[in-house]
């Protein structure tokens, strides 16, 4: 999945991601889980070449339903950290990738908002 | 949100704030994908009240009847485009132009933008346009006395016409960055930045698809860019997004029909100066014009 902003043949991605989730526990549960991911991805670029046998991608591989490229990886990377404001999370991003981020917020039952960054 | 089935994957757009999400994780079937392309630019007419140097308009009289955009605009809906761009010409000396984006924006899904050199929007315009435009660029080229020399209007009332814009129609500027003026992109970029523009478009001038500038000049033009960057979202062309250290952002495939052109002598083209076009008869048989210009051109076939 790729979210940009944008008309004609110029682009943004400068968007904001926005899950709301029914309780303040499941948004830190979402927030814990991204942030355990990021994490390991950073190991597993950082390890670089085969990251099959890192246990960095074993939890990549165990956290998520379908396998993680190393491009999805390399999304997690640039995405970063991400906070939890009470029932909420709000991501500002410039990256067009971020399928990874929505799969964890929806994984939690996050309902789901993207919207351009200066609205 | 629409939704266009293309060759990149499940494409929906708003129209209104620009939001693109793309599904590319999976494909439609061949039979399934747009015939059209994501943007369609038309220009209007060749007219124009301005005598733009480095304009590469055809100087005539050409145009296109507001039945025929407004046929095309229904058929390009229909076939899965997302956008319209409205050029020309001065787009806002057309005849009735604000009845036209009114009917457009009514009657189909399309994003609709126009680019204007903006000296004839008054506040009756701008309140007949709000609300039927995702976006209204207006060319600034340099600050004074540059700018004048080039338009021979004054900078200062195209601000104060600007002013008004930008409380009812998101805007944008396009800068034509011309041989030994490189000088003028610093000033027109911390002009945007102070006029509250949502972004700025640089534009290196061509003569027939083919830079002007020297490589000198380019490579100055890139430095300009690469330290505005921060301050203001700025886009560039493909081909010079190529020299930037951020890299663009990909965002279609390699074989996706991103692009086409409809001039104001009613010819289909795969851009504005491009050869090798089809002349549109009747505008509600778009799809077969675009299959035809296709195979002609030899893309996205």
């Amino acid at each position: 999945m790729k979210v940009w902003r944008g008309f004609a043949a110029e682009h943004s991605a400068a968007t904001k991601i926005i899950g709301v989730f029914s309780t303040v526990e499941e948004a830190h549960r979402a927030e814990s889980l991204f942030n355990d991911l990021v994490q390991a991805a950073r190991e597993v670029i950082r390890d670089g070449g085969d990251a099959s046998r890192t246990a960095a991608d074993m939890t990549l591989r165990e956290s998520t339903s379908t396998p993680v490229t190393r491009a999805q990886a390399s999304q997690l990377r640039r995405l970063g950290e991400i906070h939890a404001g009470g029932r909420e999370i709000r991501v500002e991003t410039d990256q067009v990738d971020v399928d990874v981020l929505l799969e964890i917020l929806s994984r939690f039952d996050g309902q789901i908002r993207i919207i351009s960054r200066d609205h | 949100m629409k939704l266009r089935l293309e060759r990149s994957g499940y494409h929906f757009f708003d129209r209104v704030s620009g939001l693109h999400i793309l599904f590319d994780e999976r494909r439609p079937s061949g039979t399934a994908v747009s015939r059209a392309p994501r943007v369609l630019s038309i220009a209007l007419w060749n007219v124009c009240d301005l005598r733009c140097g480095f304009c590469y308009r055809p100087r005539n009289t050409d145009r296109l009847a507001g039945e025929f955009v407004r046929e095309l605009a229904m058929a390009a809906d229909e076939l899965g485009c997302l956008e319209l761009t409205f050029g020309g010409g001065e787009p806002l000396a057309y005849p009735s132009i604000a009845d036209l984006c009114g009917w457009i924006w009514d009657h189909t899904s399309l994003g609709l933008s126009l680019t204007t050199h903006g000296h004839r929007l008054d506040e009756s315009m701008i309140g007949a346009l709000s609300g039927h435009l995702s976006i209204i660029r207006v060319s600034i080229d340099g600050v004074e006395p540059y700018y004048s020399s080039v338009r021979g209007r004054r900078l200062e009332d195209l601000m104060a016409k600007i002013r008004i814009v930008r409380d009812a129609i998101p805007f944008g500027i396009n800068t034509v960055v011309s041989p030994h003026h490189v000088d003028q992109l610093p000033a027109v970029l911390e002009l945007a930045v102070g006029i509250g523009a949502s972004n700025v478009l640089v534009l290196p001038e061509l003569t027939h698809g083919e830079v002007r500038l020297s490589a000198a000049e380019l490579e100055a033009t890139i430095e300009i860019i690469e330290d505005f960057r921060q301050r203001i979202e700025i886009y560039v062309p493909p081909w010079l997004g190529d020299h930037l250290q951020t890299r663009l952002l990909d965002t279609e495939a390699s074989d996706e029909f991103t692009f086409a052109h409809v001039s104001a002598s009613r010819e289909l083209r795969l851009s504005s100066h491009a050869g090798g076009g089809v002349e549109i008869m009747d505008p509600s048989r778009l799809g077969e014009y675009l299959d035809r210009l296709n195979c002609v051109s030899g893309v996205a076939s």
